[in-house]
């Protein structure tokens, strides 16, 4: 079959052999292979049997809007976010959850999306940095970050601004330290934590609701 | 004015290498690397991994159709290796592929058999090798063969600084596209995008018009994509050239850290002598600097430590030797500072060590040598100091001598904590070393309906300097900011580009900016001279309205632009700048290479808690001669990122290569930079204002690099703060002062 | 990362017997470590059954103690009411962990199950033992800093990086696993192993084996609890030592001492010596350093963690000073 399409990892031959033969002598199964997937919502059906499909039917909400997807199991959030549903405001800083530049909110928390397989957020509500602002209206940390000049270069400013809206969100900001310590996840390389502190603060006293 | 990317920042809208919409059909590539630091190629097998599932091509060194070489100042890198390795993390080959997945799957399965050669990782031992990049230089002034016997008190020593990874969050990448003809497109992370031009050029036996190398920001750059950006821009070039396909190379972190040069390590001996009155009469250094296993930025980067190995003092007598050593480590370049941190740490030590051995504070020794206005440096130029005003002023404004008490009661009254304060006052060089460099150009241009284009060399990488581009053109049209766009660096819209490096980014290129957009405002006044019947000097322009003779006229910039336009007078102007009176000789090594310095002081203090060796950052008090700022917000964050950078550099980063040449600190995980508490807990920052005349743009000091040379006085905090709880610890100059270094030093003798 | 098969179960029953059938697969929680390693990698799983749907969130007082899912999200641990007020050592450990987003998405079980970070083993280029049984050890003439000063072998020097696991152990908590032959528990202390000579066994998980949850004995550790960590900087980094220290105290005098290290051993190490020697005692620095010493016996470095020799017993004491305030 020539449907097989991204490349198997280094030892990954042998299952994919052994994948081709599984169909090829199985047509039962291989009638259910072709059927369309059905598009079920987490909490139904959860014994999903995922071997005869390269890809998994994903139903995720991503900034209000929902979507319907199909993904191979490995893809991450991040990937997902960026790849397929063309959101590059969230960045690949180090992809292995040491520097927090790809943090988004997963049902109102922050997560380091480069860490989390979009296939596990299957019925989840995402908010990326393109979903904070109203249009042209931004929002309360936005407008912070640059009332405080929290950003030199802007790579890791989306993460930050997730992070530090979640880290209101949390409660987890009542001084200086608090912040310090709830946003120790987000790496600035150019050094504008003490501006990125002042932003939170001033948001904190701001006392909106994010 | 507020950074002009404010908007797309925190929107997430901000275009990044890897941001750039691929079109259909792209490739993506990946670099087979060398597992091992030196060795002959005995085999190289990519059969098995060209046979992999959506791999299209794997390139070797054979197929490079041009010259198989990136070295800039010196030919001896090549971009893939054909007959040696010469460092681990070297490319070796260069595999393309349908999906980024695939393209790494096949690097697994390629085979390559090395015979292992005898590997180098410490520059002294290079050196006894005789592995020397380029000849040894020497700077000299006075004599000092014979001015030890001037000499009350000599002291000698050693002092070590390590490396340090730039860690730019966003990774290095390009991505080229085949255009008509066989021109390429390249869009490259770099911050020298003719460097990029230039290299696909040769490596691919073309000629430079036919390569356009585009950037529109960095996220992050400190001189680790001044040259190194270049290798994965040829990368994909190379294979958009055979394959005509657009190539796209995003390097992944642990990669993009193997394969990467950093900050040089130096290994240095120093000879200070003191007469009675404290002043430096004679002063001697060796630098070893770790070069890696080619030359890449090495040459100019010694340069700039032996330019700077006397930081802020004048010294009468001056020897100062480097060697550029050729390890088996991937070749080591630019990062902020270029090497001037290096050089100033050593006479710092030596200063130290003085200190140390008389019993005062080294400040006391410090205060005395500083440069005065007309002191020659060993290279011959003359000083326009600001270095005693920085330290009088930082002495006054924040009351040293009470905080010079307060951390002695302090240490008299804690025994599990203990403070330690050091001032370090800086003097940076603002310039390419290499005169040639100095130039760049702008092209201005005015479209019909009012808006305004600013193309020039510099590369956007959150210095702030398209910002401070357009303030320059909105000042001198005056004009609403909105009126005004920076577009991208390009190689077609600006050409032979110097890199965005050396501070000197903003001067350059703001200099031209101003030149052109002077020339065209000239024009622009001239239809107005002739409308108003008046002469050009009684024109004026302000808030987007043409004054004649002082009075409001009825004309605004829009209708005056088009007047202009319509008597077919044109609104678009290429601006060339270079600096004046800028020439060095390289056989006597004297000259006038520096525009002008910059000087600063700060006094930082530290509080060591004594169980754990761990450390806080009190204080950062700095008196900073910014000029004549005309960006007071994206200073003041140069300033503070400038700090905590190097802060980092002296403490917490370091580097750990085995004795194999392997990279150790790999990963965010094992190499640390500096979080949000490394931030000190007070940054004081006050700007001198000094209205001497200077070549800056709008006299408006660059203020890149010197900041970070702040960070060196955190190392002699420590150290102070590490003495103040064992007076007997005998500290070897070895930077990063890490939290186990300072807990051993503070238990020294340390019994296992 | 390589491609694998995926499959959602919503029982326990459901998710031991997927895993039986595919012995090649593993179960996947939070993925914080499981996807880390994946993607350089160091585990290849076939198939990853993602358990996040099991019933196993809850954070629950019972007669026996606090019982905690094995599901339950670290952040809401350390946030829980009775956590906080009842098992604060706990709280401590949990909050002196990772970043706030890792913790938000990491659980109890996959914390227990995290691998050590040792750079060797998560180099698939390098010698180690543990990775690749009888390819060498690379740490041990290497780069080791970060590496154990207590129970190692001479196959794996490796560290336990948990911060959790050092407060479960010095609480005494005990651990309920699902398997094929059914439910069983096992003591936190002895969950984890030390390597010997099967470094790559982590702990005493049997094959296919799925922890439930975690109970912690209830105990009057309410007060005089402290959890150090020693780091390379103040946030977001692995400890280099920590110490969890808790005092139930009688006036000045100890009436009961719990003491375990993390940072420096194949698993969290208790400190039985040392807390039997403080029980009686009064709550005293020279006491506490007395404690610390018999701590340190056998403790031995391997070059570039010789520092953890001299920070150990600073450590200790500066718990137990904190934890007596």
């Amino acid at each position: 079959m020539d449907n097989e399409k991204t490349c198997p990892g280094h030892n990954e031959t042998n299952l994919y052999a052994s994948r081709r033969n599984f169909l090829r002598t199985s047509t039962a199964l291989a009638a259910l292979a072709v059927a369309s997937p059905v598009i079920v919502k987490a909490g139904e059906n959860d014994e999903k049997i995922a071997a005869l499909f390269e890809k998994m039917p994903l139903q995720i909400e991503v900034n209000g809007m929902a979507h319907s997807l199909s993904v191979e199991p490995r893809v991450t959030l991040l990937d997902l976010l960026r790849e397929q549903l063309h959101l590059s405001g969230t960045k690949k800083g180090c992809d292995h959850g040491q520097c927090g530049a790809c943090t988004v909110h997963v049902n109102g928390k922050r997560i380091n999306s480069c860490l989390s397989l979009a296939v596990m957020n299957e019925g989840k509500k995402v908010t990326t940095i393109e979903g904070l602002a109203n249009g042209d209206k931004l929002h309360p940390m936005q407008e912070a970050f640059i009332k405080h000049d929290g950003f030199q270069c802007g790579y890791c400013t989306p993460g930050q601004i997730m992070s530090a809206v979640a880290c209101i969100n949390e409660g987890h900001a009542s001084n200086e330290e608090e912040i310090k310590e709830f946003m120790s996840g987000n790496i600035c390389r150019c050094g504008a934590y003490p501006n990125i502190v002042d932003a939170i603060m001033d948001v904190k006293k701001g006392g909106q609701s994010l | 004015m507020k950074n002009i990317d404010s908007y797309t920042h925190v929107r997430g809208e901000s275009v990044y290498l890897d941001d750039i919409p691929v079109v259909n059909g792209t490739l993506y590539a990946a670099v087979f690397d060398s597992p091992v630091a030196h060795g002959k190629i005995k085999s190289l097998d990519i059969r098995e991994a060209a046979a992999m599932h959506g791999v299209v091509k794997i390139f070797t060194a054979k197929d490079v159709p041009g010259d198989n070489q990136i070295g800039g100042i010196i030919p001896d890198e090549e971009l893939l290796a054909s007959t040696h390795v010469h460092f681990c993390g070297m490319p070796i080959a260069l595999v393309v592929a349908e999906t980024d997945e695939a393209a790494r799957v096949a690097l697994k399965k390629i085979k390559v058999v090395i015979e292992s050669l005898p590997v180098i990782t410490d520059p002294r031992e290079a050196k006894e090798k005789g592995e020397l990049i380029i000849p040894s230089r020497t700077f000299q002034i006075g004599d000092t063969i014979n001015a030890w016997h001037q000499c009350e008190y000599v002291f000698e020593g050693r002092a070590d600084t390590n490396g340090q990874e730039h860690l730019y969050i966003e990774t290095q990448g390009a991505y080229s596209l085949p255009q008509e003809n066989s021109a390429i497109r390249i869009y490259s992370s770099t911050q020298g995008p003719t460097a990029v031009q230039r290299t696909t050029a040769r490596v691919l036996n073309i000629p430079m018009h036919q390569v356009e190398v585009d950037t529109t920001r960095l996220g992050g750059g400190f001189g680790g994509k001044e040259d190194q950006a270049t290798t994965w821009g040829v990368m994909c070039a190379l294979a958009t050239y055979h394959l005509k396909k657009p190539v796209k190379y995003s390097l992944q972190r642990m990669e993009d850290m193997r394969m990467t040069g950093k900050r040089h390590p130096y290994s240095s001996d120093f000879k200070i002598g003191l007469n009675k009155d404290l002043k430096i009469v004679a002063y001697e250094a060796t630098f070893y600097q770790n070069a890696g296993a080619a030359a890449d930025l090495s040459p100019a980067v010694m340069e700039r430590t032996l330019f700077h190995c006397t930081n802020s003092y004048f010294v009468p007598n001056v020897k100062a030797t480097a060697y550029s050593c050729r390890t088996n480590l991937p070749p080591n370049t630019a990062f902020r500072g270029f090497g001037g941190p290096q050089g100033m740490f050593v006479i710092e030590a030596a200063i130290a060590k003085a200190a140390d051995a008389l019993g005062i504070s080294a400040s006391v020794i410090q205060q005395k040598n500083l440069l005065q206005t007309g002191d020659e440096f060993p290279y011959g130029q003359k000083a326009e100091s600001e270095a005693n005003e920085c330290w009088d002023k930082a002495v006054e404004l924040y009351d040293l001598e009470k905080l010079q008490k307060e951390i002695s009661d302090f240490n008299h009254s804690n025994k599990q904590y203990k403070k330690g304060m050091a001032l370090m006052p800086i003097c940076f060089g603002i310039s390419f070393t290499k005169t040639m460099m100095n130039q760049a150009r702008a092209l201005v241009h005015v479209y019909t309906d009012g808006s305004v284009g600013v193309s020039t060399g510099a590369v956007e990488m959150g210095q702030g300097v398209n910002t401070k581009m357009l303030q320059v053109a909105t000042n001198i049209f005056s004009i609403d900011p909105a009126k005004v766009k920076i577009n991208s660096t390009n190689t077609y819209r600006i050409a032979n580009t110097s890199p965005s490096a050396a501070s000197a980014t903003a001067d350059l290129n703001g200099k031209a900016t101003e030149i052109a957009c002077k020339e065209i405002l000239k024009r622009l006044k001239k239809v107005a001279a002739e409308e108003f019947k008046t002469s050009e000097e009684n024109i004026d322009l302000k808030d987007e309205w043409v004054y004649a003779n002082g009075e409001k006229t009825m004309w605004e910039w829009k209708r005056l632009v088009f007047e202009t336009y319509f008597r077919r007078i044109s609104l678009s102007e290429h601006g060339h700048y270079t600096p004046p009176d800028i020439h060095y000789d390289l056989k006597k090594e004297k000259g006038h290479p520096f525009a002008y310095h910059v000087y600063g002081t700060v006094i930082i203090t530290v509080t060591i808690d004594c169980l754990r060796g761990i450390y806080e950052f009190d204080s950062v008090k700095v008196v900073h001669d910014f000029g004549n700022s005309m960006n007071t917000i994206i200073d003041i964050g140069q300033c503070e990122g400038g700090i905590v950078q190097g802060i980092g550099w002296m403490t917490m980063e370091e580097i750990v290569y085995d004795k194999e040449g392997k990279l150790l600190s790999n990963a965010l995980s094992t190499y640390k930079v500096p979080d949000i508490y490394s931030v000190p807990k007070e940054i004081d920052i006050h700007f001198l204002a000094t209205q001497k005349d200077n070549l800056a743009i709008f006299r408006s000091k660059a203020v890149g690099e010197p900041p970070l040379l702040y960070g060196i006085g955190a190392y002699f905090a420590l150290r102070n703060a590490v003495k103040a709880f064992n007076p007997s610890a005998d500290i070897p100059y070895d930077a990063p002062m890490t939290p186990e270094k300072v807990l051993m030093s503070l238990y020294h003798p340390f019994k296992k | 990362m390589i491609n694998f098969e995926y499959t959602r179960v919503s029982s326990v029953k459901a998710a031991v017997d997927t895993l039986a059938k595919n012995p090649t697969g593993g179960f996947i929680a939070g993925g914080t470590n499981l996807i880390d390693l994946m993607k350089k990698g160091v585990t290849t799983p076939t198939r990853l059954i993602d358990i996040n749907n099991l019933p196993l969130k809850d954070i629950e007082e019972t007669i026996a103690g606090l019982k905690i899912g094995a599901l339950a999200i670290n952040s809401e641990v350390s946030q829980n009411e009775i956590v906080k007020e009842k098992y604060p050592l706990l709280m401590m450990a949990l909050k002196a962990g990772a970043s706030a987003q890792l913790r938000n998405m990491a659980t109890v079980g996959g914390n227990m199950m995290q691998r050590t970070r040792c750079t060797y083993f998560y180099d698939i280029a390098m010698p180690c033992n543990k990775r690749q049984p009888g390819s060498g050890c690379g740490a041990f003439q290497g780069y080791n800093r970060m590496h154990a000063i207590f129970g190692a072998s001479n196959k794996c020097i490796a560290v336990h990086p948990s911060d959790m696991c050092v407060a479960l152990a010095a609480l005494n908590a005990t651990v309920t696993v699902s398997g094929p032959k059914g439910e069983r528990k096992i003591l936190f202390t002895d969950f984890h192993r030390l390597p010997g000579d099967n470094p790559e066994k982590d702990n005493t998980l049997l094959k296919g084996e799925l922890i439930t949850g975690v109970t912690i004995p209830k105990n009057n550790f309410t007060k005089n609890v402290y959890y150090l960590k020693i780091r390379d900087r103040a946030s977001y980094a692995f400890a280099l030592i920590s110490v969890a220290a808790a005092l139930e105290l009688n006036g000045n005098t100890i009436k009961a001492a719990r003491l375990a290290m993390g940072g420096v051993a194949h698993k969290p190490w208790r400190l039985t010596e040392a807390e039997k020697f403080l029980t009686g005692k009064t709550a005293t620095k020279e006491n506490f350093t007395k404690a610390a010493e018999l701590a340190m016996k056998g403790a031995k470095a391997y070059g570039h963690n010789d520092f953890k020799l001299k920070m150990g017993p600073i450590a200790i004491v500066e718990a137990l000073m904190k934890a007596a305030q």
